[in-house]
C-alpha cells in the first residue's frame, strides 16, 4: 500500500471482498478491503461487531465456511505468496506454524475432552520432527511462557478458568513460533481484571517470539497499549488506515471520530451523556451507495451518496476513505 | 472406577426385582386358564385340579407371588414350562446364545455402517447422497420390521435365491435375519450420527483444530467423532435392549430358535414361567448393556463423573 517502505510487507490484502450466501439474502461481509502489515510490526483492527473483523481474519486463514461463504474477489498475499491460490496442502502448513489464530471465546475454543498439553502438542506434532516426550516438554515450555504450571498440563479445559484458558490458547497458537498471530477479540468473553493480564501476556509474548501482531478489537484503549498501527473497519471496509499516533491525535475519517467521541473521558459531566454515533451500522444484505457511513455522517455532502472513494493517503502514512477527511483543506468537520 | 461399577450393579438388585414383581402380577391377572391350553380340550376336571395344584395355581395371589420369588432369589430357580415340563433356565440357555448372536451382530452391523453414513452427510450436509441417506433412513425407521423382513424374504430368496428365508446357523443364513433387524436401527443410528456430528463440526473447537493445520479427515476423527459419540453410544446401547426384545419378529419370521419365539409360543400357550424368565432375561440384559455404556462414557469424556 505504501510506496515509501522498501520492504514488502508481509501480509498484503488487496481488494478481498466475502459474502455470505444466505436464505434472508447475500451478505456482504467484506468488500474491497485493503490491509497491510509488516514485519515484526502490531496492527490493530478496530470495528464495531459485525464489521467484518472475524471474517477477514478467517480469510487470512482460509477457514470460512464455505458454503455459505464465498470469497468473490481479491488476494491475501503472505510473504509475497497468495494464500487464496495455494494448494489445501500448502494453507495447512501454514496454519498453525507461520499464521497462528487466538480465538474470541475460550470457553469454546479449546477440544473438552482431551489434555491441555495434548492440544498444545498436536500443533507442535503438525509443523515439527518433534516426537515423543520432546513433544511434551515443548508443550510444557510453552504452558510455562504463558504462567501455567506444567503439572497443570494434564488437566482438562473445564478445570481452567476463562482466563486460564485463553492462556492455554495463547499457548497453543504462540507453540510454533508463527511470523503473524492473529489475536481475534481474544480478551472480549474475559472479567475485566483478567483483560489487562492477557493483554500485557500478548504483548510481552509478541515482542519475545517476534511475531507480527492483527489484533482485532473493539477497544481503541487496548490498540493504543499494544499496537503500532492502526485499521478502523466499517461495514466491511478498511475506512482509515495510519500508525498510532497520527491516528489517535487526527482521526480524520468522521466514523473514526464519532468512535473516539463515544469513548467515555475522565474528565467528562458526572451523569452526563455519552456521546452516539446516530443511526445503524448497514444491513450487510443491503449496503446503500456510494459511502457505507454516508447515512450517518454528520458532514455527509451529494458525492458520498453517490461513489465511494476508496482509501486515499491524504497524509504520508495515513490513508482515509472519505471524500471530506476532518481536518484538511476541503473538509468540514474539526 | 470399580466402586462405581459395584454400585451400579447393587442398584440392578431392586430394579430386577421390581421387574419381576410386574411381570408375575400382569400375568396373574391374564384372562386364560395355563392348565386348560396345557392339557387340551378332552380333559377331566380332576386332571385339570390335579394340575392346577401341582404348581400351585390355586394359592392366592400374594403366597404364589412369594414363592416365585424366593425360589427365583434364594434358588435360581425360575420354575418349569407348564407344556415343556423342563426347567425354564435351561430352556432360556438353550436359546439364549442365538438371540444374543443375532442382536449383536445386528447391532455390529448398524453401528459399522450407521456411524460412517451419518458422518458422511454430516460433512455433505444437503448434498444429493446427504438427501439420499436421509430418504433411506426414513424409510428404515418406519418400515415395520415385520414387513421388511417378508420384502427381503421375497427378493433375496424367493426371486434372487440369494439367501435362504429359514434358520440361523450358517452364514448365509444370517444374512437375512440380521439386515431384517438392524434396518430400523442402521436408520436411527445414522440419523443421530448425523445431526451430533453436525453441531460438533460447527463448534469453536473445530475451528481451532483446523487453524492448528490439521489435515481435515483428522480433525473430524479425532476431534469430531470423539465428542460426538455420547448421544451416538446412549443410542447404540438403547438400540441394543430394543434388538434383543424386538428380535420376537423377526425369530418369528424366519423361523430362529431364540428366547424371542420361545415367549411367543409360552404367551401363545399361557406358559407363565416361560414368560417370565424371558422378561427377566431381556431386562437384565438392558440393565447391563446400560451400564456397560455409563462406563463407557466416563472413560470418553471425564467430565461425565461416577458418583
Amino acid at each position: 500500500m505504501s510506496d515509501k517502505n522498501t520492504q514488502a510487507p508481509l501480509l498484503d490484502i488487496r481488494d478481498l471482498s466475502i459474502r455470505f450466501n444466505t436464505d434472508s439474502g447475500v451478505v456482504h461481509a467484506v468488500n474491497h478491503l485493503n490491509l497491510s502489515l509488516q514485519k515484526g510490526k502490531a496492527l490493530g483492527f478496530v470495528g464495531e461487531t459485525g464489521a467484518g473483523k472475524t471474517t477477514t481474519a478467517l480469510a487470512i486463514l482460509h477457514l470460512i465456511q464455505s458454503p455459505p461463504g464465498e470469497i468473490t474477489s481479491g488476494e491475501i498475499l503472505f510473504e509475497g505468496q497468495d494464500i487464496l491460490r495455494m494448494t489445501e496442502a500448502e494453507r495447512r502448513d501454514i496454519r498453525g506454524n507461520k499464521i497462528a489464530m487466538i480465538f474470541q471465546d475460550p470457553m469454546t475454543s479449546l477440544n473438552p475432552i482431551m489434555t491441555v498439553e495434548d492440544q498444545i502438542m498436536e500443533v507442535v506434532s503438525l509443523h515439527t520432527d518433534a516426537k515423543g516426550e520432546e513433544l511434551r516438554n515443548r508443550a510444557h515450555e510453552m504452558l510455562q511462557m504463558v504462567g501455567i504450571r506444567p503439572e497443570r498440563g494434564k488437566e482438562f479445559p473445564d478445570q481452567f478458568s476463562g482466563g486460564m484458558r485463553q492462556r492455554v490458547g495463547i499457548a497453543i497458537a504462540l507453540a510454533c513460533r508463527p511470523t503473524l498471530l492473529i489475536a481475534d477479540e481474544p480478551t472480549t468473553a474475559l472479567d475485566v481484571t483478567i483483560q489487562a493480564q492477557v493483554i500485557d501476556l500478548i504483548k510481552h509474548l509478541q515482542k519475545m517470539v517476534e511475531t507480527s501482531l492483527l489484533l482485532i478489537t473493539h477497544d481503541l484503549g487496548i490498540v493504543a497499549e499494544i499496537c503500532d498501527e492502526v485499521a478502523i473497519m466499517y461495514a466491511g471496509r478498511v475506512v482509515e488506515y495510519s500508525d498510532l499516533r497520527q491516528l489517535y491525535t487526527k482521526p480524520m475519517h468522521p466514523y473514526t471520530q464519532g468512535l473516539f467521541n463515544a469513548v467515555p473521558r475522565l474528565d467528562s459531566e458526572p451523569g452526563g451523556r455519552l456521546a452516539v454515533i446516530q443511526g445503524l451500522t448497514p444491513d450487510p444484505t443491503d449496503l446503500p451507495e456510494g459511502c457505507s457511513f454516508s447515512p450517518r455522517c454528520p458532514y455527509v455532502q451529494d458525492i458520498c451518496r453517490q461513489e465511494a472513494l476508496g482509501l486515499k493517503e491524504y497524509e504520508p502514512g495515513h490513508f482515509v476513505d472519505c471524500h471530506f477527511p476532518l481536518g484538511m483543506n476541503g473538509g468540514l468537520g474539526a | 472406577m470399580l466402586r462405581y461399577a459395584i454400585r451400579r450393579i447393587l442398584l440392578l438388585i431392586p430394579v430386577i426385582l421390581s421387574v419381576m414383581v410386574i411381570i408375575f402380577t400382569i400375568l396373574y391377572f391374564t384372562p386364560g386358564d395355563p392348565a386348560r391350553i396345557a392339557l387340551g380340550q378332552e380333559v377331566t376336571q380332576e386332571a385339570i385340579e390335579a394340575f392346577r395344584a401341582s404348581y400351585g395355581l390355586d394359592d392366592p395371589y400374594l403366597v404364589q407371588l412369594g414363592r416365585y420369588l424366593y425360589r427365583a432369589v434364594f434358588h435360581l430357580d425360575l420354575g418349569n414350562s407348564y407344556i415343556m415340563k423342563s426347567a425354564v433356565s435351561s430352556e432360556l440357555a438353550n436359546r439364549i446364545p442365538t438371540t444374543m448372536k443375532l442382536a449383536f451382530w445386528s447391532v455390529v452391523f448398524s453401528t459399522v455402517v450407521g456411524i460412517p453414513m451419518g458422518i458422511i452427510c454430516a460433512i455433505r450436509q444437503y448434498s444429493i447422497l446427504d438427501s439420499f441417506v436421509t430418504l433411506l433412513t426414513l424409510l428404515g425407521v418406519s418400515m415395520p420390521t415385520f414387513w421388511m423382513g417378508l420384502l427381503f424374504i421375497l427378493a433375496f430368496s424367493v426371486h434372487l435365491g440369494w439367501f435362504p428365508s429359514m434358520g440361523f446357523d450358517t452364514v448365509s443364513e444370517m444374512v437375512l435375519p440380521i439386515l431384517t433387524l438392524s434396518g430400523s436401527s442402521l436408520a436411527i443410528i445414522a440419523r443421530i450420527t448425523r445431526s451430533s456430528m453436525l453441531e460438533v463440526i460447527h463448534s469453536d473447537y473445530i475451528r481451532t483444530a483446523r487453524a492448528k493445520g490439521q489435515k481435515e479427515s483428522v480433525v473430524i476423527m479425532k476431534h469430531a467423532l470423539p465428542n460426538a459419540m455420547i448421544p451416538i453410544m446412549t443410542i447404540i446401547s438403547m438400540q441394543f435392549g430394543m434388538l434383543l426384545g424386538g428380535s420376537i419378529v423377526t425369530e418369528a419370521i424366519f423361523s430362529i430358535s431364540g428366547v424371542g419365539r420361545l415367549m411367543l409360543e409360552a404367551i401363545n400357550t399361557r406358559d407363565y414361567p416361560i414368560i417370565q424368565g424371558g422378561v427377566l432375561f431381556i431386562s437384565i440384559a438392558f440393565s447391563l448393556i446400560n451400564l456397560t455404556v455409563d462406563i463407557l462414557y466416563a472413560c470418553i469424556d471425564h467430565r461425565i463423573h461416577m458418583k
